[in-house]
C-alpha cells in the first residue's frame, strides 16, 4: 500500500496520480476501438476529453452546492481545487450528458460509440481497481482465509484485487464475444461490473449500509436488471432492423449505414 | 445472441438474476452494521482514531482520548512546510468560530522533523489559539502513517475518522464543508 509517493520535496497521492493515468490510458484505448468500429479515433478522444473537463468541473460545482453553506461566504475557495472537494456522482452526471450532448452534435451513433468507448472503460476500471489498491480504499473485512491480505489491523479480504481479476474476466468476456448489435458491448461490461460489484461487495469492510444491508448491493442489481432490460430492447430493435434491411433490399430502397434504424451516421 | 429476443429465456436470465441478487444480498447483510466504534484504532477513514498523549505548549500533556465527544480537526504540520504555514489562519478562524459548539483543533507539530524554537516562534507569530502539541519522537506521526505533509484528519464525537485530506493549503470553506455534517451529529 503506497497513498502516497514522494518524489524529492513533492507528496503525490498514489490515488489521484493511478487514475490519471488510468484516464489517459483509456482515451488511448478508446481511440483505437473506435478506428476499429469504424469511427475516427480523434472525434472519440477529444469526446473522452471534453467529458473529463466537464466532469471535474460538475463533481467541483456538486460539492460546493453541497456545502454551500460552507463556501457562500468565502467565494474565492470555490476555484480553489483539491482532490478531496469533489462529488463523484455529480462529476459523473456531468461527464455523461456532456458527451452525450456533444457526441449527439457530431452526429455519432450512441450505442457504436458506447461500444467503442468500452475498452478506455475496461481499463478506468482496472486503475479504479489499482488505485483502491494502492491507497488502502475500498478495503476487505476481515478474513482467515490464506490469501487474505494485511491491511489496517486485520488479515483482510483483498477486495481491490477481486475487482482487478474481475475487470480482467469481464474484459475478456467483453472484448473477445462478437458484437452481435449496437450497444452490446457496452451493455454486457455494464451487467457484468454491476454484476462483480454485487459479489464483491459482500467482501468489503466499508460498506454503506441501510437496516443492515449493503447499499452498493442494491444500486448493482438495479443497474444489473435496467441493462437486461436495454439489452433486450437493442438486440431486438437491431433484429428489426436486419428484417426492414433485407426487406429493403428487396424492394430496392436504400438500406440504413447503422443497424439500429435510427438516422445516424459514422464520423 | 437471439436468446436475448427469445421472450422465454430472456425472462429466465431476468428473473435469475433478480432473485439471486436478492438472495445475496440478503445473504451478505451485516448483521450489526454499527460496528463503527468497536473497529480497531487506525488511521483510515471509518476506523477508530489511533491515540496518542503528546506535550502541549505549556508542557501540559494531551490526551486524544481525552476529546472523545468533540469534534476533533487534527493536523500535522511543520513550520518549514508552506502548505502548513499558508492554512494555519484558516484553521485557526474555524476554531474561533466553532469551538463553543464542541469543536477542537488540534494542531501536531512534527518536532522530530522540524525545529521546536522555530515552530513555538511560528505559533506566536501567528497567534493561534487552539492547542499545538509536540511530537518529538516521531511516534505518534508514524503511528498516524503521515507521509504528506500537511495531512488532516477529521474526526467525530465518537471517536471516528470521518474524512482525512493530504496535502493543502486548506481554505476556511473546505475545512468548514467537512465538518458540517460532523457539527451536526450529536
Amino acid at each position: 500500500m503506497f497513498p502516497v509517493i514522494q518524489l524529492g520535496p513533492l507528496s503525490i497521492q498514489a490515488r489521484g496520480l493511478i487514475l490519471l493515468v488510468a484516464f489517459w490510458l483509456s482515451a488511448e484505448v478508446a481511440e483505437r476501438g473506435a478506428k476499429r468500429l469504424g469511427l475516427r479515433g480523434e472525434v472519440v478522444y477529444s469526446l473522452a476529453f471534453v467529458a473529463a473537463v466537464a466532469g471535474v468541473i460538475g463533481a467541483r460545482i456538486g460539492y460546493v452546492l453541497e456545502h454551500w453553506l460552507a463556501y457562500q461566504s468565502d467565494l474565492g475557495a470555490i476555484v480553489a481545487l483539491n482532490f478531496n472537494t469533489l462529488s463523484p456522482l455529480a462529476g459523473a452526471i456531468a461527464g455523461v450528458l456532456v458527451a452525450y450532448l456533444s457526441a449527439r452534435r457530431k452526429g455519432l451513433a450512441h450505442r457504436l460509440l458506447l461500444d467503442a468507448l468500452t475498452p478506455g472503460f475496461i481499463v478506468l476500471a482496472g486503475g479504479l481497481a489499482l488505485a483502491d489498491l494502492a491507497s488502502g480504499d475500498a478495503y476487505g473485512s476481515p478474513s482467515s482465509l490464506p490469501w487474505a491480505i494485511e491491511l489496517w489491523g486485520a488479515a483482510r479480504h483483498p477486495t481491490p484485487i477481486y475487482q482487478l481479476i474481475a475487470v480482467v474476466a469481464i474484459g475478456l468476456i467483453v472484448l473477445k464475444t462478437d458484437r452481435v448489435f449496437d450497444g452490446a458491448r457496452f451493455g454486457w461490461f455494464v451487467a457484468l461490473s454491476a454484476s462483480s460489484r454485487l459479489f464483491i461487495e459482500a467482501f468489503r469492510g466499508d460498506s454503506e449500509t441501510f437496516g443492515g444491508v449493503r447499499t452498493a448491493q442494491v444500486w448493482s442489481l438495479l443497474v444489473l436488471l435496467l441493462m437486461l432490460v436495454l439489452l433486450r430492447r437493442w438486440a431486438k430493435s437491431a433484429g428489426a432492423s436486419a428484417a426492414n434491411d433485407g426487406h429493403s433490399r428487396g424492394s430496392g430502397n436504400p438500406k440504413h449505414e447503422v443497424g439500429h434504424g435510427a438516422s445516424v451516421r459514422r464520423v | 445472441m437471439s436468446w436475448l429476443i427469445d421472450a422465454r429465456r430472456w425472462t429466465m436470465l431476468f428473473s435469475g438474476a433478480f432473485i439471486l441478487g436478492l438472495a445475496w444480498i440478503f445473504l451478505s447483510r451485516l448483521e450489526n452494521p454499527s460496528g463503527g466504534s468497536n473497529a480497531p484504532p487506525n488511521p483510515q477513514v471509518g476506523f477508530t482514531a489511533p491515540s496518542f498523549t503528546l506535550d502541549s505548549l505549556s508542557g501540559e500533556p494531551i490526551s486524544l482520548s481525552d476529546l472523545r465527544g468533540k469534534v476533533v480537526v487534527l493536523n500535522f504540520w511543520a513550520s518549514w512546510c508552506p502548505p502548513c504555514r499558508a492554512e494555519m489562519p484558516a484553521m485557526n478562524a474555524v476554531y474561533e468560530k466553532s469551538r463553543d459548539q464542541g469543536l477542537v483543533v488540534l494542531g501536531v507539530n512534527t518536532t522530530f522533523q522540524d525545529d521546536e524554537n522555530n515552530a513555538r516562534q511560528a505559533i506566536q507569530e501567528w497567534g493561534l489559539t487552539f492547542p499545538i502539541v509536540f511530537d518529538r519522537d516521531g511516534v505518534s506521526s508514524r503511528g498516524y502513517r503521515v507521509q504528506a505533509m500537511p495531512t488532516t484528519f477529521f474526526i467525530g464525537r465518537d471517536g471516528m475518522i470521518r474524512d482525512i485530506v493530504f496535502g493543502g493549503p486548506l481554505s476556511e470553506a473546505l475545512i468548514a464543508s467537512k465538518l458540517e455534517i460532523l457539527m451536526r451529529n450529536e
